[in-house]
């Protein structure tokens, strides 16, 4: 059978092409990252213990996590008898999915972004938030008592922490009246908004932190005290996805406090993008000098900081900045 | 409410300190040695596995009636002088427990703790040892 491809055709198939090859890039791109982030995280936690981290494989370890990559790969896969076979199946996929559709938004330097969205922070704000919901069917389809009750903290503390980092960008917003990311960033020529919207910037990072399950607010896995909350049942290829979508969720996060608060890629001689990452990659040392700093919450204290004392507070800012720019007209 | 402000500030500033002392830390050199290339030098009183100077012993038993545990057996045979000659020093390294013991009641000197501490070995019957050959040559 033959088909006869029409001109409108074609450049659909260029066009769609071209967005494959895009996010082919981009997952290159998260992948690396991430190894690498896994990598560094346990060379900072090592040296803040006064230990070394990994030293055999590459130089310093570099290449330990690719190592741990194919020991992951080869395992077999484990699936226990009682699990709701779908939604154990699709979780780990939905959990990466979802940290991985928002940097189509991402601007990583000038016209450097995949679809340059006029709602991008909508958009971003939208399919990050479904994480929650791979999270749950993990521990709804581990069929184990544990995972589930692990689900549900960690549902309850994302849903919680999500009003709180909505509202702080909302403030940004309002400064900048556009949700496109490019717009926001251009912004900032001459104050980041780090500095103009400084509370902001504090109630988006501890929500992100809380978004992204990491200490102090990683109550949801909690290595020290519960087995691993959600993720109990899954080993393997399965295990590491879940690992993939917590880095990739805290690349994201910080990417999204770069472009909003510090400026995105603007900076002094050197090119945008490597501004950007330099940015980017700061604020995840942070949250993870953050994490081998500080102990963990309570369930009781979690839910409390975040209900009795960001989403006031947030609320108050966001009082503050409409008050401002009033007064400013 | 001015004191609970105030609060929210003091403990905002402890948390401040509790990062400096991470990051102190995190550029303070390690602690830890890459064990199999870097290796520890032990105290001079360390105890280690029980060593013999065979030349020194006099096989008078007083470290078998020391041992708590039965992992020492000394075996001699009588000269002609009637004088006790060494002629096997057996080391259950299995039961022993390291109290050093033995060390303490040798008249002299010929039964003391040396600096060993890889002694694991693959099968069980490798942790029994005759000191006077694994020993030969201490003085």
């Amino acid at each position: 059978m033959m088909f006869k491809i029409s001109p409108e055709n074609w450049a659909f198939l260029i066009e769609f092409a071209w967005l494959c090859a895009k996010a082919a890039g981009l997952l290159g791109f998260v992948s690396l990252s991430v190894m690498f982030l896994i990598w560094w995280e346990r060379k900072v936690s090592a040296h803040i213990q006064s230990r070394l981290g990994p030293m055999r494989v590459g130089w310093h370890g570099c290449l330990q996590t690719i190592a741990d990559t194919i020991k992951l790969l080869l395992k077999e896969n484990i699936v226990a008898k009682d699990t709701d076979k779908v939604s154990f199946w699709l979780a780990p996929l939905v959990s990466f999915v979802a940290a991985f559709l928002p940097f189509a938004a991402i601007p990583f330097a000038k016209n450097l972004v995949v679809q340059d969205f006029g709602l991008g922070l909508l958009y971003i704000f939208a399919v990050s938030s479904l994480g929650v919901i791979g999270v749950f069917m993990a521990g709804w389809g581990s069929g184990n008592k544990y995972s589930l009750l692990g689900a549900m903290r960690a549902s309850a503390q994302i849903i919680s922490y999500e009003i709180p980092l909505v509202l702080s960008v909302l403030s940004i917003v309002m400064l900048t009246g556009s949700l496109n990311m490019t717009k926001i960033v251009e912004a900032q020529g001459q104050v980041w908004f780090a500095f103009s919207q400084p509370i902001a910037f504090l109630i988006y990072f501890i929500s992100a932190l809380a978004e992204t399950n990491r200490a102090p607010f990683d109550i949801s896995e909690a290595e020290s005290e519960l087995v691993a909350g959600f993720h109990t049942e899954y080993s393997g290829m399965k295990f590491s996805m879940f690992f993939l979508a917590e880095y990739t969720n805290m690349f994201v996060v910080s990417a999204i406090a770069a472009t909003l608060f510090l400026g995105g890629w603007q900076g002094p001689f050197l090119p945008g993008i490597f501004w950007f990452l330099a940015k980017v990659y700061f604020l995840i040392f942070l949250m993870m000098w953050i994490r081998w700093t500080f102990p963990r919450f309570r369930v009781d204290q979690l839910m409390n900081f975040a209900w009795k004392f960001l989403v006031p507070l947030a609320f108050l800012n966001i009082l503050a900045t409409a008050l401002f720019l009033v007064l400013k007209k | 409410m001015i004191k609970r402000i105030k609060r929210i500030f003091s403990d905002s500033f402890s948390l401040l300190q509790g990062l400096a002392v991470t990051a102190k830390y995190l550029f303070s050199p390690a602690v830890t040695l890459q064990y199999p290339t870097q290796r520890w030098t032990p105290p001079e009183r360390y105890r280690g596995r029980v060593a013999l100077r065979p030349k020194k012993c006099i096989s008078c038993q007083m470290c078998v009636r020391a041992c708590p545990n039965y992992s020492l057996e000394v075996k001699f045979s009588l000269g002609e002088d009637k004088k006790r000659k060494l002629s096997g020093f057996i080391y259950h390294l299995d039961t022993c427990l390291f109290c050093g013991l033995c060390v303490e009641p040798c008249p002299t000197a010929a039964i003391f703790m040396n600096q060993e501490y890889e002694l694991a070995v693959y099968e069980r019957k490798e942790l029994v040892m005759d000191l006077t050959e694994a020993d030969k040559n201490v003085e």
